[in-house]
């Protein structure tokens, strides 16, 4: 801004502040404070207009002393250039913050989409794509996991090494054993029952790193699969032992249990097929859907509790 | 402790400032603002400009001051010059009096 626009602008503020001041008496205060800044620089020209009329103070606040002196109501107090510029500031970060989330909201739009004919969940916006007629799931550009149903060693084309497999069983003929638990990343799990009294598991994964064995404290046994890459499980669970399964992205298909199961997933899909047994539901999706389950009155019903965050959860016939 | 006798010296310093600016105007028979500025600094009694103007412009509705604009005698730019009114001069007097008074109440309460 020139000098003479940086005064004009000043005086027209003044001006403008000074409303309840006769035409004439303002154009004479107008004049005055311009004769006031051209004789400062005249006298002193290293000052420059801008320190000028910093000196002079806002031109509201003049204006408000001419008021005051008149006995005239004064207008409202000018914000301070540190309040002007903080309060610009903070509406500049809340605008680009605003900006930020709706370009996210927009970007991660749908949240979740379930497309039931070719049995695929798409979750943030296809972030993670989970394909059931595949088998894979997909996070951004990667196939971090895939989810094969095949049993024997060489079928799956998805990255899997057939030479990596894990598997083993224990025994559950211990009284104290109440829970077996298995927690993975990124996978599929399959459980199924099983009339031996033991617990069997058998997994394929990705990468070079096996999982942790088995943990057994007596009471509860536990198969942590969360920092092994893409895993494939099957399980065999004995009867009257609750079955945990934690996983964060990928699927669970649970097949006529024959004890307690407890599911929780962030991610995906969950499958559950029916046995000859009652069970007690109690099912529960944040954002997505889920078949209709109706729970047995029986007073020993098996208990079923499916926890999902974003996905689908099924019924198989 | 500070802040009070800061405040007290800002309300002492309202009620003469208005006196030397009128005995200034007298003195000098007629002034323009920064002129009247420059003068009141070098009496150890510096003003923001902000406040003389709006004081000036009020004690000329009042009819205490006059004021003139000047562009042919003066250098540079317009400037618009002040003086006393008769009623100015008349109010003057009565402040001087009023203010000798003071000094005396002051030297004899000190006594």
């Amino acid at each position: 801004m020139s000098i003479d626009l940086k005064l004009e602008s000043y005086l027209s503020s003044l001006d403008k502040a000074l409303g309840g001041i006769p035409v004439s008496d303002r154009a004479d205060i107008i004049t005055e404070i311009k004769s006031h800044v051209l004789v400062a620089k005249e006298r002193d020209p290293s000052q420059t207009i801008t320190s000028i009329l910093s000196s002079l103070g806002e031109p509201e606040t003049v204006a408000n002393r001419y008021l005051i002196e008149r006995g005239l109501k004064p207008g409202k107090a000018p914000k301070r250039p540190i309040v002007k510029w903080l309060t610009i500031g903070f509406l500049g970060t809340l605008g680009i913050l605003v900006t930020g989330v709706i370009c996210m909201v927009w970007f991660f739009s749908p949240l979740i989409s379930i497309d039931e004919k070719n049995d695929r969940v798409r979750i943030l916006g296809g972030m993670i794509d989970i394909n059931g007629s595949e088998g894979s799931i997909r996070i951004g550009d990667k196939h971090i996991s895939a989810m094969d149903d095949g049993d024997e060693a060489g079928e799956n084309d998805n990255g899997f090494n057939s030479d990596r497999v894990f598997q083993g069983s224990a025994p559950t003929t211990n009284k104290k054993l109440q829970r077996i638990s298995v927690s993975f990343k990124n996978g599929k799990v399959e459980l199924e029952p099983t009339a031996k009294s033991e617990f069997r598991w058998k997994c394929r994964y990705k990468g070079d790193e096996p999982p942790a064995a088995l943990a057994d404290t007596g009471v509860a046994m536990d198969l942590d699969l969360t920092e092994t890459k893409g895993v494939s499980c099957k399980l065999e669970m004995p009867k009257n032992i609750l079955a945990q399964l934690r996983g964060s992205n990928g699927k669970i298909i649970v097949s006529k249990p024959i004890g307690p199961v407890e599911i929780e997933m962030n991610n995906g899909k969950v499958g559950f097929e029916s046995g000859a047994q009652a069970y007690k539901y109690d099912v529960r999706v944040n954002n997505g859907a889920s078949d209709s389950f109706e729970s047995s009155t029986e007073a020993d019903a098996i208990a079923v509790k499916i926890t999902l965050n974003n996905g689908k959860i099924e019924k198989i016939d | 402790m500070a802040q009070e006798l800061d405040n007290w010296k800002t309300q002492l310093r309202k009620g003469y400032l208005e006196l030397c600016i009128l005995l200034l105007i007298q003195r000098h028979k007629r002034m323009y603002g920064f002129d009247l500025l420059e003068k009141l600094t070098a009496a150890q009694l510096p003003l923001k400009e902000g406040t003389l103007y709006p004081m000036l412009n009020r004690m000329t509705v009042e009819k205490t001051l006059q004021s003139v604009w000047e562009t042919e005698n003066v250098k540079g730019h317009p400037r618009k010059f002040y003086s006393l009114t008769k009623e100015g001069t008349k109010s003057l007097e009565e402040m001087k009096i009023e203010f000798e008074k003071l000094i005396q109440i002051f030297k004899s309460a000190q006594k």
